[in-house]
């Protein structure tokens, strides 16, 4: 087995094992074989001795000028004297190695250098592995650190999505009526909040509201069942959506009792026929488990035309007058707040 | 426990044995089915009770399960690389054991793991974990991965509350290829 010092191992590279057979080396060799990032540039500017790993940047190339492009003063003795330098590589012009120099009795300079932040792209592009860094450099804790962020930070995401998602749908159920999938009342606010909204940026926005209660819907749930009553209002709100266009809201407010929100509707003739068009439609006869089940609707209309302002509860009020109306007219249609008579 | 913990068990769980078995073993457990958040702490005794309610359904006991459980950790591909920046070599990995309590809360705070404490023997290493005796199990499972993936012939053995460790021999497969720089190398 090979070495077992726990005090040595952990950590990376500069282990050698032939290291112990050879005499020990003087100072300054064993103090330059422990930087591998290391440069010695002799006064005119000879590069002498490069660490392993600061070799493998230099790519052969021995003039320090031919190298390097320094931020901030250009003389070698100069740079030696800075507290911090900073090296742009002339052939990689992005990356700035950091460090700081040492101006030695010859004229020489001895610079130790690193990676600073841009570690992590300098290890991919030039392929260093951890026994390309000192021991005692923080390196590979700053990889990790980078790598464990970014595991985290995806987790993170992963699991901001599922909640995201569990939450578009509790809106989605929040706001709908679990047995016609139609809007409930929440989503017909909604609705009407964002057609609100449009109308202030667009003030010929023009809307149409009808409020719908199918006739003697309780007739049908005493006569047939309440399976039969919901498989009725399972397929009106099919019915509805056949006879409105998309961009329509359609809402189940109650236990029979609908709300058309049609937006660009300004024109009561038109409001009319769509009326008749439901009305035809819904009294078409219905098949439930082979009786025959017919129904009909009564509507109320109001056009936000017939108002100088946008006033939802004016309109509602309306609305609901004309769906009265309706009713005492004889049920089986649609009769508009304003226009025509009883 | 860390929501890290018990979200490991839920993966692997999940991954292993399928959706249905957690639901079954969470409910049983009073744990939340939909699975558990990452970033909070739970009752300790919860995590023991979900431990016991999976072991059960599976005819194993928790230690066996908590050996699964670390092997399936040290395969994840991004807890796989975290565990090999570690150390260059598998001797090397052992011996940095004691410095993965400070990586996990340097990097998650308040991801308190067990303390490891690892010395030298004439066979190889014993290691201790300052903890309920589960996480010994659970770390033998993930010493035998890393030893496949540095390839390395490792014996590893729970004795009573330690750990022996002895690696007779250090090259006894390729192992599997390791970047530091390029996590896509690891994944494989």
């Amino acid at each position: 087995m090979r070495h077992r010092d726990l005090t040595l191992a952990g950590g990376a590279g500069l282990l050698p094992d032939e290291a112990a057979a050879a005499p020990p080396p003087a100072l300054a060799e064993a103090a330059l074989s422990m930087m591998p990032m290391h440069l010695l540039v002799s006064a005119d500017g000879r590069v002498l001795s490069a660490g392993a790993t600061l070799a493998r940047l230099l790519q052969g190339q021995d003039r320090f000028d031919a190298a390097f492009d320094p931020i901030g003063p250009a003389c070698i003795g100069d740079l030696a004297r800075a507290e911090r330098v900073f090296l742009r590589l002339r052939s990689d012009p992005a990356r700035v190695l950091r460090g700081r120099g040492s101006l030695l009795a010859d004229g020489a300079a001895l610079f130790n250098l690193g990676f600073g932040i841009g570690l992590v792209d300098a290890v991919r592009a030039f392929d260093l592995t951890d026994r390309d860094f000192a021991p005692s450099d923080l390196a590979m804790e700053l990889l990790f650190l980078h790598e464990a962020n970014s595991a985290m930070t995806d987790e993170l995401s992963r699991a901001n999505l599922r909640l995201e998602e569990a939450r578009s749908k509790a809106e989605a159920e929040a706001f709908t009526d679990p047995l016609t999938g139609l809007f409930n009342r929440r989503g017909l606010e909604l609705s009407f909040a964002a057609l609100r909204q449009g109308a202030s940026i667009d003030l010929s926005q023009q809307f149409a509201l009808v409020l719908m209660d199918l006739d003697h819907f309780k007739t049908l749930n005493d006569t047939h069942g309440h399976a039969a009553g919901d498989a009725m209002l399972r397929e009106v709100a099919v019915r509805l959506n056949a006879a409105t266009r998309a961009e329509d809201t359609i809402a189940r407010t109650g236990g029979d009792e609908f709300v058309l929100l049609l937006p660009h509707f300004a024109d009561a003739e038109r409001l009319e026929r769509l009326g008749q068009r439901i009305v035809a439609s819904i009294e078409q006869p219905f098949d439930f488990n082979g009786t025959t089940c017919r129904i009909s609707v009564s509507l109320g209309g109001a056009l936000s035309t017939d108002y100088p302002c946008l006033d939802w509860a004016a309109m509602q009020a309306a609305a609901d007058d004309a769906l009265y109306r309706a009713k005492r007219a004889g049920r089986g249609c649609l009769r508009i707040a304003g226009h025509g008579s009883d | 426990m860390h929501g890290l913990i018990n979200r490991a068990i839920e993966e692997f769980t999940r991954a292993t044995y399928g959706d249905a078995l957690w639901t079954a073993a969470a409910t049983a457990a009073g744990a939340d089915p939909r699975g558990f958040a990452m970033m909070r702490h739970y009752d300790t005794a919860l995590t023991g009770k979900m431990m016991r309610e999976l072991a059960r359904r599976l005819s194993r006991s928790p230690r066996e399960l908590a050996e699964d459980i670390g092997a399936w950790i040290a395969g994840v591909p991004s807890i796989r690389r975290l565990l090999r920046f570690s150390g260059s070599s598998f001797d090397a990995f052992v011996a940095a054991l004691p410095e993965i309590q400070g990586r996990a809360l340097m990097v998650v705070r308040g991801f308190q793991l067990p303390a490891l404490s690892v010395s030298a023997t004439a066979e190889g290493w014993t290691i201790v974990a300052d903890a309920e005796p589960i996480w010994i199990h659970a770390l033998s499972g993930m010493l035998r991965a890393m030893a496949d993936d540095y390839g390395v012939l490792a014996v590893i053995e729970v004795a009573g509350d330690q750990l022996q460790v002895s690696v007779p021999l250090t090259a006894f497969s390729e192992g599997r290829p390791f970047s530091i720089s390029d996590p896509l190398l690891g994944v494989a």
